[in-house]
């Protein structure tokens, strides 16, 4: 479902799948990893298999949690079709893919 | 659903019930056989003990009584030529015991003193009388208390007589022998021992006891009975036939071969525990009575206390059954509630939607669903017709539930605002994205596609929200066309939604659909995926009108999923030009 890495930047890892049946309890692990943020944080979808709208509302809320930290969102192993889903939720305009 | 409640509540009454109660009697069975089989070995050494100290009581008067008897005769066996030195002995212990009626020296005449000699002191009024008991008036050599002694050269208790004419009363004669340093029998010196004051003072030993002691001789006559009717009157076989007990007289038969025993007694007045102990220097038996029910008196209230307590341990249980259930049943009108207040909202979600999901007119035909996968949903669709344009749109908003379909009420609601003031598609989106953001601070966002045909132009204007583009059948192509990628509403107030433009042939077939169609899983988790979208608009024929190509794209999805769980509200608009 997710996991939580802290390195030099914020390691959120979405893992398996994030829809409307775990998102809440995701989304209450990952509200608190991004309190008082001090670094960038990078969302690794590289284990992710499938994410819903209800999961995109996570990651949409940590881009603004971040954003209003003034740090960047980063996002990397998207493909298939969460690269798909990320691409046309429009998702891509504000995350930045390494 | 009550009623369901009851039946469970029956069944949890009837089941503490069949647990409880054959439990209760295999524990009051054990319990019982344990507790009396405790209190009869209880009662057995509670009787031995009795027995044990009537017997003691029953000796040591014997020994007082008979004690001199012994002495006398040890005197004459160290001088049996002057026998008479024994005389005052024995006129002295008559006058100090007064269970001491008379005493005798009665001398073997075929012994070598060979005289014939027998002499005897009894009490009389105020004095000691003398008399002698000789042939031919009284042959004592030929009676029993002298001639037994004879021969068993041991001291004997006589079968107990009535003296009558004498002491009128009841006694028994004590005859020791009196043996010579050869053992020689040389006589008896006889103590007559009356037994009114042993029967007495063996009731008197037992009155603290509770029970009933009796002492009968071996021919069953009762020495010391608590009954006056019984004691020094009666035998034990009369008794027996008198109350009609065959244990009492087999007692009588077993008393008479000196055994001991113990018998359950059926008596008028209830049943009896009898322990029998023979005593053999006397061949007399004590027996002791103990009544069953005062026995078992004790055993019958533990019961009755077990009785109470499991009583009351199911009634306690049984209330809190009622209580847990009245709960239960309160839990479950409140679940019921809840239920309701969802179809409640579902229906009112409903009514946001079109009324009109199906129209056909000359310029084009339209049909739209939205089956949500929880009882709300957060997908939602419209469309409106201004002059020769047609507007029409897909929602999306993420997640589930009633948060979402609530969210999705202010987004339709701010939708069909926009719609009054304009058909530009990216302005109705701008001002609803502005609009919401207002509202939203939850992080919630929709996605949304919305489309604008001109049919005098046959010309769609769209704008995309974050959505899954439309797929159009336009002549012989089918595409998916998707410009650029925007974000959903709700999600940033910097976003400015674009038009773009699109020329559609006649005939032109557009389906908009939520992600709940591209993304509908199979057992297997597989997605349905756009292009099955696709390949079901092809084969779609021309004849189809837009509710026929819904029709079939919804069976095909419903084939794809095959009864998997719909996992999100799936919503599909299919316009036909």
């Amino acid at each position: 479902m997710v996991e939580i890495k802290k390195k030099e930047q914020l390691i959120i890892c979405l893992l398996d799948r994030l829809d409307a049946s775990n998102a809440e309890e995701a989304s209450s692990i990952v509200i608190e990893a991004v309190k008082d943020l001090a670094s960038d944080v990078l969302i690794d979808v590289s284990e992710l298999k499938y994410i819903s709208s209800a999961g995109l509302r996570i990651v949409l809320n940590i881009a603004k949690d971040v954003k209003a930290a003034g740090k960047e969102t980063l996002l990397q192993g998207a493909k298939g079709e969460v690269k798909e889903i990320f691409r046309i939720s429009g998702f891509l305009t504000f995350l930045k893919e390494i | 659903m009550t009623f369901r409640v009851d039946n469970i509540q029956k069944k949890i009454v009837l089941f503490i019930v069949l647990i409880t109660v054959p439990m209760f009697l295999i524990s009051l069975f054990l319990i019982q056989n344990y507790v009396s089989s405790e209190l009869l070995k209880s009662e057995h050494r509670q009787a031995t003990l009795i027995n044990i100290e009537t017997l003691k009581s029953i000796e040591n008067f014997l020994n007082e009584t008979s004690s001199f008897t012994q002495e006398a005769a040890f005197m004459i066996k160290a001088n049996p030529n002057n026998y008479e030195i024994v005389l005052p002995l024995l006129k002295r212990s008559i006058q100090n015991d007064s269970s001491l009626f008379g005493s005798a020296l009665a001398l073997n005449p075929n012994s070598y003193l060979n005289k014939m000699y027998c002499k005897y002191f009894y009490r009389g009024v105020d004095s000691i009388n003398a008399k002698w008991l000789m042939p031919p008036a009284y042959n004592y050599s030929e009676s029993d208390w002298f001639a037994r002694p004879k021969v068993q050269k041991e001291p004997i208790w006589s079968e107990p007589y009535f003296d009558k004419g004498g002491g009128e009363v009841f006694m028994s004669t004590y005859s020791c022998p009196i043996l010579d340093v050869n053992s020689e029998f040389l006589g008896v010196v006889t103590a007559d021992v009356e037994l009114n004051t042993l029967s007495e003072r063996i009731q008197n030993l037992n009155a603290a006891k509770g029970g009933s002691i009796f002492v009968v001789s071996k021919s069953g006559f009762f020495l010391s009975h608590p009954d006056k009717k019984f004691n020094l009157k009666q035998d034990i076989f009369t008794y027996a036939k008198a109350i009609n007990s065959e244990t009492l007289n087999k007692v009588g038969d077993d008393i008479k071969d000196g055994k001991s025993g113990v018998y359950t007694v059926e008596m008028p007045d209830g049943t009896y525990s009898l322990y029998t102990m023979y005593v053999s220097r006397t061949s007399w038996s004590i027996g002791i009575l103990l009544k069953n029910s005062v026995l078992f008196g004790s055993l019958r209230k533990l019961k009755l206390y077990l009785l109470l307590i499991v009583f009351v341990d199911i009634i306690l249980i049984l209330i809190m059954v009622v209580l847990v259930s009245n709960q239960l049943k309160k839990s479950v009108a409140k679940e019921e509630k809840v239920k309701h207040e969802l179809e409640l909202a579902c229906k009112i979600q409903q009514h946001f939607l079109p009324k009109i999901n199906k129209l056909n007119n000359d310029n084009f035909s339209l049909s739209g669903i939205m089956t949500p996968a929880k009882e709300v949903g957060g997908d939602f669709y419209g469309y409106r017709q201004v002059d020769n344009k047609l507007i029409f749109y897909v929602g999306d908003v993420s997640g589930k539930g009633v948060p979402a379909s609530l969210f999705m009420m202010a987004a339709q609601m701010l939708m069909e605002d926009a719609m009054e003031d304009s058909t530009n598609p990216a302005f109705i989106l701008n001002r609803v994205n502005k609009k919401i953001l207002r509202i939203s601070t939850t992080g919630m966002f929709a996605t949304m596609i919305i489309g604008v045909i001109d049919f005098k132009t046959n010309k769609m204007t769209y704008a995309i929200a974050g959505h899954p583009p439309f797929v159009i059948k336009s002549g012989e192509g089918i595409f998916s066309p998707l410009p650029v990628y925007a974000l959903p509403l709700a999600a940033f107030e910097y976003i400015e939604y674009e038009n773009y433009e699109m020329q559609l042939e006649k005939g032109a077939s557009i389906i908009a659909f939520s992600d709940g169609v591209s993304e509908a899983e199979n057992k297997r988790l597989e997605l349905y995926d756009t292009e099955r979208i696709a390949l079901v608009l092809k084969a779609c024929s021309n004849e189809y009108d837009a509710s026929e190509i819904k029709d079939k794209l919804l069976q095909d999805v419903r084939n794809y999923t095959n009864g998997h769980e719909q996992n999100d509200d799936l919503t599909i608009v299919v316009v036909r030009i």
